[in-house]
């Protein structure tokens, strides 16, 4: 008998769903066994203080609970219970035997290695950093709250030690460019996958397929994902570490945890920010370019947080309202978001933890970059004359400020996005060791964009006769995401001997449905919001839909509780793959070793000296899956005048597969001194093999581009992250971090395909070709003579390396008797190169510096002098400075429990190599089509380096008042 | 008891065949086509020489503007539209070369597989259809072997020279015209042909087999403007949209712009056919065979003929000379133009922008009239009278680049995925040697009523008409 693989590996996939959906309606009732009840209070070893939200929970049982806000805690534990167990990020774990005691007080100190902490990194329940032979990053509640900021990538810029995040525009809800190790893929974007609480959220944060066209600023997901409520934010680095993850998660996983309840009554927050907003004019050639777009605009945010519960049932419920007005006329932005969550003991064997974030977020937006309607950046660039001497040239200014003033009050851009992400986690503790979990949860989110172009707007600009009225348009974007996930995994923890075993099995799937419509209207008549009113409409569509399912298991085990192996695989399928490719073998495996914990090394190095010393190595595969729908040949079907135009489309390919990065790295954590010095250093090794390429076939086919998996992608280098308790006094304690991060990037084979680019500009884009970076900048290189002249120009040179060859972050946290803290964060980069397009549009309008000789300043062969233009990226930027102060206790009286006041500056410094251009930020890159063809897409790689007319991000000042009561 | 019922309860529905029709998560409909849900299907073969027709405007997006560029008749002073061609400097690295030879390869390959598979599998289909996906691969190879010097034939294939092309061409349109007898358009197709490859006996023919059928014939490539293409050519000339300058030789400044918007939902269209080649060709015909005064009559029925084409009046006021220097080149009907510094100046060449609406002939226009050809009786002159005529007529065709004899190299692209492609020959461009690299040189002081170019390039062609590259019934 033949068995139709395919569809027992669907059927499997339908009943994992079942399964967990089974779980979200199973409701089991217990009652409690009597045994004895035990409080007590948990404080800070440090300052004494008491410590909230600390884990308590009877050892080798699901049974416990949380501190409340002054640190005390109550709980029934079973007459059998004899240890009771404490953990909490970022401090030591510690356990008490209860000896008949029905007070337990426990003082709990901190750990700078957070080897201890209790991580998820892959699709299990959580497992202790010790035991990892690869690194997890922790943003914890704390850090997130000196961050006055509103969106997930903007909270982690600067937070993740070996990752950078770049917002690539300061207007409203645009997209970042988050990197880690290098660029992996030559298609897909490095934009790490991400989870809440379990389920997979929408993560595009590119240009949607269908989309406006602002010359460069596209609206990411990022921007409205709901953040409000955030316990923590882990990131696993792309590669090894996400093998468990499967065939998308190459880039990395950021997984985000919704904060649990404590036990008691209602604890209420409330917190009101308010501030300035003001555009940076640092990167302005001429003054007047600040003084003509911006404004300072008025920031005001207002947050309510209630979080209680009783033993068995916590919730928390917070909302957050949103509105800036804007650095620029006709630029704001409303955010109304609400989050909720319940933790429900059910039984002393089943918890359900469900949480639910909602967001609303309205903004509009000005055009910009490579537009002829960007007004401002017209100034900059020189579009209105020299702005030093408008003086002379009074027409040149009144023609700003008129185009200016038009583009203000009568273009059109507003975006509205609703988001409802809602998770359910269902745990089953059949026996002590064993856990079985089931999530299953959502993602939907739906925007609409709407640009309306006015004929008195065309008229205004100067981009159509005076007296046109018919040529005004609209164009409506609506796009439709719905993610749905679902997973079951069961993990076993047992000991025998000296060793110790965790062992998780489990399969997963998700499924992405994305539909997008543009409805357009031109002849539209004066006047009219409605496609309606318009003589002609057209519409487009686009569907992407795909499926992901797979089946993994992980086994780690540990030997005398410092020797540590891991090894684990998982099997993928997706709808994408080739009709000829079937499950996807992604393999791990890792080894780590705590040599601190050693006693000949205890007898030798006193814990004074060296803390902590593990090493650790590992390799691990995991993958970019290619673009739905990207096997399959096609003909296209165009309208045309009226009719339906047959065309050939993509070629298809049968072997389509995901791109597949293989890492190896290896290295170590070391804590020094009492753990005042504590160091990571990771070496990675990383090779991207079958890459998937849109390379051209040779033009004679006539054959469109098609995704292959042709090529070879290396990134190597080093990951090196410090932190330094610089003071730890009665009153002062100050920390300072610090890391670096190195990365060599190459393109080994292109798999025989010539070379192709990522976008950019006919003269001078990013590239592929063997041997070179990802996207290098390739361009005319001009020699001039000794008069100036164009000596002679080297056509297709390498003019440069979009990916910088090192970066990473800096932080300050220092505190005066816990009631004083600042912190301070920026981050930087350098060893990369960017376009100064602002440049070559000056050189146009006759404004532009002296790096082009007189004798070769004929515009007409301004493709001979790419190269001119190509000028080093690095900057060090101060992302965050933020004072805050605590109110003493006793002035509080019984009204509030706590008050704290923050002052913050965001953006408040710039330190930068190039010439009047903000290396950050990109003005081109985030593509919609693949690679040399017209086809929409999505989520492409987005090479940056494109530095123009965007605004950076803003500088704003803000105050904050938190009162809890 | 409870616990053990919901248990039994889930697992019958995990298990139920009809839970798996309820909910099916790995069921992805790509909502595309593909070529099995379109061969055979009804109405395909019409649907698919829509899109032959299509390409071809993508084709005139590919090539027209660079040929412009490549010639004397447009200079780019400040765009992102190709500046290489315009100092002659054409190279196989250039990405506009990869273009142009893609998207003639794309119409040439889309119409051989509506000939093998489309057409066949299409009980609906109309012998029209068959002979229109002809015609469309003779087009293709028709523009391969005038715009480039060796290109391959067939996918992967060695480089051929221009003339393999053209040969191929003519088997292709004697198919269509055989399918489909009396259409002006393949006979005017084959007269092009004939008269790229020199055959004055054939090309007069087919010449005048096409102005028999259809003395006003005119065939266009259409643009559209709601769903694209758009028309980059009339991007380049009247959109003010986007960051483009392109600027007309002054003598052909009352020709320009030849493209303008007509509506936010009309694109002009470009007539990549029309009648007026077909005189246009007997006329050189008659002069090779030393019948002056037979061309002379030719020449005149040209100038009737144009004049009888619409000229279009809109307002060009958004444009300048140029668009960043405004008044460094002639913008006014005051200025008078000379071909060269030893030609006359001449009036009426340049038109006022600001002035209020300009008429434009769309097209066909010539400043030649019946009395400047009775005053040309050499050969010389009447030859340089009809390359004027040629230039004017087809202004913003891309033609003049073919008439100078201009050829591009195969593309790089092509080089390093093709193993056929030999370095040499294969990947450089043919510029005749007598072409100046500043052909579109002028001199003109701003403010003043004179313009000079600086090369009559009509009487350079004539000079070196013996030459292989030009003026093929020499």
């Amino acid at each position: 008998m033949r068995i139709n693989f395919t569809n027992c590996v669907s059927h499997c996939t339908r009943l994992l769903f079942w399964v967990a959906c089974g779980f979200l309606t199973l409701n089991v009732t217990q009652v409690y066994a009597q045994g004895q009840t035990i409080s007590g209070k948990v404080t800070s070893a440090e300052s004494g203080e008491p410590l909230p939200g600390v884990n308590v929970i009877v050892k080798g049982t699901t049974t416990g609970t949380v501190t409340d806000v002054d640190g005390n805690y109550r709980l029934n534990v079973p007459a059998d219970a004899d240890i009771l167990s404490y953990t909490f990020i970022g401090l030591k774990a510690k356990e008490a035997a209860i000896e008949g005691r029905s007070v337990i007080d426990v003082v709990m100190e901190s750990d700078v290695t957070e080897l201890s902490e209790i991580v998820v990194t892959g699709q299990g329940s959580g497992i202790s950093k010790k035991r990892l032979a690869t690194t997890v990053d922790v943003v914890s509640s704390e850090d997130l709250a000196n961050t006055p900021m509103v969106r997930i990538d903007q909270v982690l810029q600067s937070k993740l030690p070996n990752t950078q995040i770049q917002l690539s525009s300061g207007q409203p809800g645009t997209t970042s460019i988050i990197r880690t190790r290098g660029i992996a893929s030559a298609l897909v974007s490095t934009t790490p996958i991400i989870y809440v609480d379990g389920v997979r959220v929408d993560n595009l944060n590119t240009a949607s397929a269908l989309s406006n066209d602002t010359g460069g600023a596209q609206s990411s997901t990022l921007a409205d994902l709901p953040i409000e409520n955030i316990e923590r934010v882990e990131f696993v680095k792309g590669g090894a570490a996400t093998t468990l993850y499967g065939a998308d998660a190459a880039n990395g996983v950021i997984q985000i945890f919704t904060k649990k309840g404590q036990a008691g009554a209602a604890r209420v927050t409330f917190e009101t920010q308010m501030g300035a907003i003001e555009g940076t004019s640092d990167y302005f050639k001429f003054d007047q370019t600040g003084e003509l777009a911006f404004r300072t605009g008025f920031l005001q945010s207002h947050r309510i947080g209630v979080n209680g519960g009783n033993e068995n049932v916590t919730y928390t419920f917070s909302g957050n309202i949103y509105n800036d007005n804007g650095f620029q006329e006709a630029i704001d932005n409303t955010r109304f978001s609400l989050r909720n969550s319940i933790n429900a003991q059910l039984s002393p064997k089943f918890n359900y933890f469900g949480s639910l974030g909602f967001t609303n977020n309205q903004f509009t937006r000005l055009p910009n970059a490579n537009n002829s309607r960007d007004v401002y950046y017209g100034v900059d660039q020189g579009g209105f004359g020299d702005p030093n001497e408008w003086d002379e040239n009074p027409e040149n200014r009144e023609e700003a400020i008129r185009v200016q003033e038009a583009t203000s009050d009568l273009y059109d851009l507003t975006e509205a996005v609703s988001r409802f992400t809602t998770s359910h986690n269902f745990t089953y503790n059949p026996i002590e060791e064993v856990t079985i979990k089931a999530v299953i949860g959502l993602d939907s989110r739906n925007s609409r964009t709407q640009e309306i172009l006015t004929n008195a707007y065309q008229i205004a600009i100067g981009e159509v006769p005076e007296g046109t009225v018919d040529q005004g348009t609209i164009d409506n974007y609506t796009r439709n995401f719905l993610s749905t996930t679902g997973s079951l995994t069961a993990q076993y923890e047992a000991s025998l001997n000296d060793f110790s075993f965790i062992t998780v099995v489990g399969g997963q799937f998700f499924r992405n449905d994305d539909r997008q419509i543009n409805a357009a209207a031109s002849n539209v008549v004066e006047g009219s919001q409605s496609i309606n009113n318009a003589a002609d409409n057209t519409a487009e569509d686009f569907i992407y839909t795909v499926t992901n399912y797979g089946y993994f298991a992980k086994e780690n085990i540990g030997f005398l509780d410092r020797y540590f192996v891991d090894f684990g695989f998982r099997i993928d399928y997706n709808t994408g793959f080739g009709s000829n490719v079937g499950g996807q073998f992604f393999p791990s495996v890792g080894a780590s070793y705590v040599l601190s914990d050693e006693p000949f090394f205890t007898n030798a190095i006193p814990t004074s000296v060296i803390s902590t010393l593990k090493l650790r190595a590992t390799y691990g595969e995991a993958g970019n899956f290619p673009p739905p729908f990207a096997r399959d040949p096609q003909i296209n079907a165009n309208p045309y005048l009226g009719g339906t135009a047959f065309q050939p489309g993509q070629p298809g390919d049968p072997n389509l597969k995901p791109e597949r990065v293989q890492t190896l790295e290896f290295g170590g954590d070391l804590s020094l001194l009492d753990d005042r010095i504590g160091v990571g250093i990771t070496y990675y090794d990383q090779k991207t093999t079958d890459a998937l390429f849109t390379a051209p076939y040779a033009p004679s086919t006539g054959d469109e581009n098609q995704t292959r998996n042709l090529g070879e992608i290396s990134n190597k280098g080093f990951e090196i992250s410090t932190n330094f308790l610089v003071l730890n006094s009665e009153s002062w304690t100050m920390n300072i971090g610090a890391s670096i991060n190195t990365v060599e990037n190459e393109v080994l084979s292109t798999g025989g395909a010539p070379e192709f680019n990522l976008g950019g500009f006919l003269f001078l884009g990013p590239f592929v070709k063997e041997g070179l970076p990802v996207g290098y900048l390739r361009g005319s290189k001009p020699t001039f003579g000794p008069n100036g002249e164009l000596a002679s120009v080297e056509e297709n040179a390498n003019l440069g390396n979009p990916i910088p060859k090192g970066f990473g972050n800096l932080s300050l946290n220092a505190t005066y008797k816990n009631r004083l803290s600042l912190y301070i964060g920026g981050d930087y980069q350098y060893g990369s190169q960017s376009v100064n397009v602002n440049e070559v549009l000056r050189f146009f309008n006759g404004v532009a510096d002296d790096r082009v000789p007189e004798a070769s300043s004929d515009p007409n062969q301004f493709f001979n002098l790419a190269g001119v233009w190509i000028e080093d990226a690095d900057f060090l930027k101060i992302r965050n400075i933020t004072l805050t102060y605590t109110l003493p206790s006793q002035i509080l009286e019984n009204v509030f429990s706590n008050i704290s006041v923050s002052f913050s500056a965001l953006n408040p410094l710039n330190f930068y190599s190039a010439t009047n251009f903000d290396p950050e930020i990109t003005g081109s890159g985030a593509r919609a089509t693949l690679p040399g063809t017209n086809t929409s897409a999505q989520n492409l790689v987005n090479i940056g380096a494109f530095g123009y007319g965007t605004f950076s991000q803003p500088r704003q000042y803000l105050g904050t008042l938190k009162l809890t009561f | 008891m409870k616990k053990l019922l919901i248990a039994i309860y889930f697992l019958s529905v995990c298990f139920l065949p009809t839970a798996c029709d309820f909910l099916n998560p790995t069921e992805v409909i790509n909502p595309n086509l593909t070529d099995q849900s379109v061969i055979g299907t009804v109405g395909s073969a019409e649907r698919w020489v829509i899109g032959l027709q299509r390409q071809n405007a993508l084709v005139y997006n590919g090539i027209v503007d660079i040929a412009e560029l490549g010639s004397d008749n447009y200079v780019n002073t400040e765009t992102f539209f190709n500046q290489q061609f315009d100092g002659l400097t054409i190279s196989y690295q250039d990405p506009d070369v990869n273009t142009a030879q893609f998207t003639i390869a794309d119409l040439r390959q889309s119409a051989a597989f509506g000939i093998e598979e489309v057409f066949p599998a299409d009980a609906s289909a109309e012998v029209t259809d068959q002979a229109e996906m002809y015609f469309y691969r003779g087009w293709a190879k028709l523009l391969s072997g005038e715009l480039f010097r060796r290109l391959p034939l067939e996918p992967d294939g060695p480089a051929v020279p221009s003339v393999d092309h053209l040969q191929s061409a003519i088997t292709d349109f004697q198919q269509a015209d055989q399918l489909v007898p009396g259409n002006a358009s393949y006979q005017l197709a084959l007269a092009r042909v004939y008269y790229d490859l020199g055959n004055a006996a054939e090309a007069s023919q087919h010449a005048q087999a096409a102005i028999n059928i259809d003395p006003e014939f005119l065939r266009s490539v259409e643009y559209d403007a709601l769903n694209a293409p758009t028309s980059d050519m009339q991007d380049a000339l009247f959109d003010r949209g986007s960051f483009d300058d392109l600027q007309p030789l002054p003598r052909l400044d009352f020709l320009d712009p030849k493209y303008y918007g007509r509506s936010a939902s009309e694109e002009s269209p470009i007539y990549f056919q029309k009648i007026e080649e077909a005189h246009l060709i007997i006329a050189e015909a008659q002069l090779a065979a030393g019948q002056l005064a037979e061309a002379q009559a030719t020449m005149k029925n040209i100038v009737a003929l144009v004049q009888t084409r619409p000229l279009e009046s809109f307002s060009d006021a958004a444009e300048d000379r140029t668009d960043d220097n405004p008044s460094s080149r002639p913008d006014s009907t005051i200025v008078e133009v000379r071909a060269s510094p030893q030609d006359p100046f001449r009036a009426g060449l340049v038109l006022n922008r600001q002035g209020g609406e300009v008429s434009v002939p769309v097209v066909s226009g010539t400043s030649v009239t019946a009395a400047y050809i009775d005053t040309q009786n050499t050969l010389e002159g009447l030859l340089e009278t009809l390359y004027l005529m040629r230039q004017e007529i087809f202004i913003a065709e891309g033609r003049r680049f073919i008439d100078l004899g201009i050829k591009m190299p195969v593309s790089e692209t092509e080089l390093l995925a093709n193993s056929d492609i030999q370095q040499g020959e294969d990947i450089q461009a043919l510029i005749p040697t007598f072409l100046p690299t500043d052909m579109d040189a002028i001199e003109f002081t701003p403010g003043s009523t004179q313009a000079t170019i600086k090369y009559n390039l009509n009487r350079i062609l004539v000079e070196n008409r013996a030459s292989a590259e030009v003026v093929p019934f020499f």
